[in-house]
């Protein structure tokens, strides 16, 4: 999938440097948008997937369920981080600011803060079983900052733009778009389950032997 | 205090490669380097069996 993932990005990429054409105000730098939105979209879904992950955990008390929403989480941070870089790259050029305390921008980079800090709560507790529990329970209220992220640039008066529908984008590049979110949402299943899997491991080697079976005679 | 309106909508907005390439490859560097970081967690947790 990784691999799958890594050629899908070549490809869009690839689409979105020579075969889109440039954007009417923005001209090339319109271009920016095919990794900008990308990376703003799975970031999200990431964090939603730790989010049932959570709910998961809490309800059934699986380490499956814990070793995902660390998989999820980091990957979401990742993500998030690629993002707010690429927010200001994006910024300069067509704000002439790198950074501004937009609400959309802000939230943005609370929702890495508060997510970094589950990450961090995470390393402060060293019981593998109260690790996972306040694991799944931070993320939970955690989860509101995506909601808040997401609605900021219809609830507040933003200089970020609101959510595009296809209907107002052209075809050339809807379709670019499309296929550099597939490239993120492939590599991101992909990073995901593999870091979900040393969790896993993590979480089995902390465990404590079993007692020697007693012999029946 | 910096103009959020620097560049107004008078037009498009000429080059800015500058900032469209680190775009394109910061993907790759986030994406490759987490896949280095997992695959050296795995074998510090390489199962023995």
């Amino acid at each position: 999938m990784g691999a799958l993932g890594l050629l899908t990005l070549v490809l869009g990429q690839y689409m979105g440097l020579f075969w889109s054409p440039p954007e009417r105000m923005m001209g090339d730098v319109g271009r920016m948008l095919f990794t900008h939105v990308p990376a703003a979209w799975i970031s999200l879904l990431a964090y939603t997937a730790a989010f049932f992950g959570a709910l998961t955990y809490l309800f059934t008390s699986r380490r499956g369920a814990d070793a995902f929403i660390v998989g999820c989480i980091e990957v979401g941070v990742l993500l998030n981080v690629l993002l707010l870089i690429e927010g200001s790259l994006f910024a300069k050029p067509t704000w002439g600011v790198w950074w501004t305390w937009d609400p959309r921008l802000t939230l943005s980079a609370v929702m890495l803060l508060t997510f970094v800090g589950v990450l961090t709560l995470r390393r402060a507790v060293s019981d593998p079983d109260t690790r996972a529990s306040w694991t799944a329970i931070a993320s939970i209220p955690a989860y509101m900052t995506i909601i808040l992220t997401y609605y900021s640039v219809k609830w507040w008066k933003s200089l970020h733009q609101l959510q595009s529908s296809p209907e107002t984008v052209d075809v050339s590049m809807t379709l670019v778009l499309r296929l550099n979110a597939v490239a993120y949402l492939l590599l991101a299943i992909w990073l995901i389950a593999e870091r979900a899997r040393v969790a896993y491991r993590e979480a089995k080697a902390e465990m404590p032997p079993l007692p020697p079976v007693e012999k029946v005679t | 205090m910096t103009s959020l309106i620097a560049v107004g909508g008078s037009g498009a907005i000429q080059g800015g490669w500058e900032y469209i390439i680190p775009a394109f490859v910061l993907p790759w560097i986030f994406f490759v380097g987490y896949a280095v970081y997992v695959r050296r967690l795995a074998q510090a947790f390489e199962d023995p069996q």
